[in-house]
């Protein structure tokens, strides 16, 4: 093994990813190469620095939890019916995903259903008079 | 950030203050996440919103297999990724190249680059390969959890860990320190 073979996965060293065979092959190059040596101690200190990320914080906007308690108040009110049991949650939250596409599909056939109304009165009027004439 | 398990039965059997109580708790913590993977404040705000809606929404399917935090950031990161994909690429960061350079990590092997520097680096990281780093190496997301919430096969989705961590590294330790990999020739 050459470095070029091995360079791409130096960074799985510092992760779960590699499978047992690669990760073999990998660190018997690394063993006896400084420079791959030299690169994978640095994954691995950069590893273990983005693992303790998550504790140093980024303050939210100060508005931000009292905007998120006051929507979810919001819809609590507007939601009077609770959704009943059978609805698997996978489905509530595509449906609520996709609110407004089904707002516009549902607007879209009141219209066309209309219209349709509209030209069959029409012409039921038109055949009428035809008859009696 | 540990919730207690009574302060959650509670908002599962409709306490809007134990809802409000969570959303107190837990609010700092998963902005974290939601920052980092979508990069601006103005955005995680409205992803924040969302997620939160969310959790109420299908709170009373949570049933505590996973630590609550666990849930909350599965649900956060998916309305991020949600949001990153209706913003296309106008959620790309500035070209790195038309920024000034980050200053490089002192080229000490075994010491992590500090907090700050980190987060300069991955911010300006492109989007497909900042959002896996986060959820895999800040917040410890499995390979399957990632795929399902980006849309990619374990397999893609390794390598493109292992070349965000290579970028990562790039922007923080530079070329010279980095090995660069050698790309194929295309004729």
């Amino acid at each position: 093994m050459n470095c070029e073979q091995v360079v791409p996965y130096v960074p799985g060293l510092a992760g779960d990813e590699l499978g047992a065979e690669t990760v073999r092959w990998v660190q018997a190059h690394v063993a006896e190469c400084d420079s791959c040596r030299a690169e994978s101690v640095r994954y691995r200190s950069l590893a273990s620095g983005l693992a303790t990320l998550n504790t140093h914080e980024i303050e939210p906007p100060a508005f931000l939890a009292e905007a998120i308690a006051e929507r979810v108040r919001g819809e609590r009110h507007r939601r009077f019916l609770p959704v009943p049991p059978i609805v698997s949650p996978e489905l509530a939250r595509a449906v609520a995903d996709n609110r407004d596409a089904i707002v516009s599909a549902g607007a879209t056939l009141v219209a066309a259903s209309a219209a349709f109304a509209l030209w069959r009165a029409a012409r039921n009027r038109r055949s009428t008079r035809i008859a009696s004439t | 950030m540990h919730i207690d398990a009574t302060l959650v039965e509670a908002a599962k059997r409709g306490d809007p203050e134990a809802f409000e109580a969570l959303i107190e708790r837990t609010n700092k913590a998963v902005y974290g996440l939601v920052f980092r993977l979508v990069g601006n404040h103005e955005d995680a705000a409205d992803v924040m919103q969302e997620t939160y809606l969310r959790i109420w929404r299908s709170l009373r399917s949570y049933r505590g297999d996973a630590a609550f935090e666990t849930w909350a950031y599965r649900i956060a990161a998916n309305a991020a990724m949600t949001h990153l994909k209706k913003r296309g690429r106008e959620a790309e960061p500035v070209d790195p190249a038309t920024l000034a350079p980050l200053e490089r990590a002192e080229p000490s092997p075994e010491e992590p680059p500090d907090a700050d520097r980190l987060e300069e680096a991955l911010a300006r990281l492109p989007v497909a390969m900042r959002t896996v780093l986060v959820m895999k190496d800040v917040y410890g997301f499995s390979l399957a959890e990632i795929a399902k919430q980006v849309g990619a096969t374990e397999g893609a989705l390794k390598v493109r860990v292992f070349r965000a961590r290579r970028r990562l590294a790039e922007e923080l330790y530079g070329n010279e320190v980095i090995v660069p990999m050698r790309r194929k020739k295309t004729s």
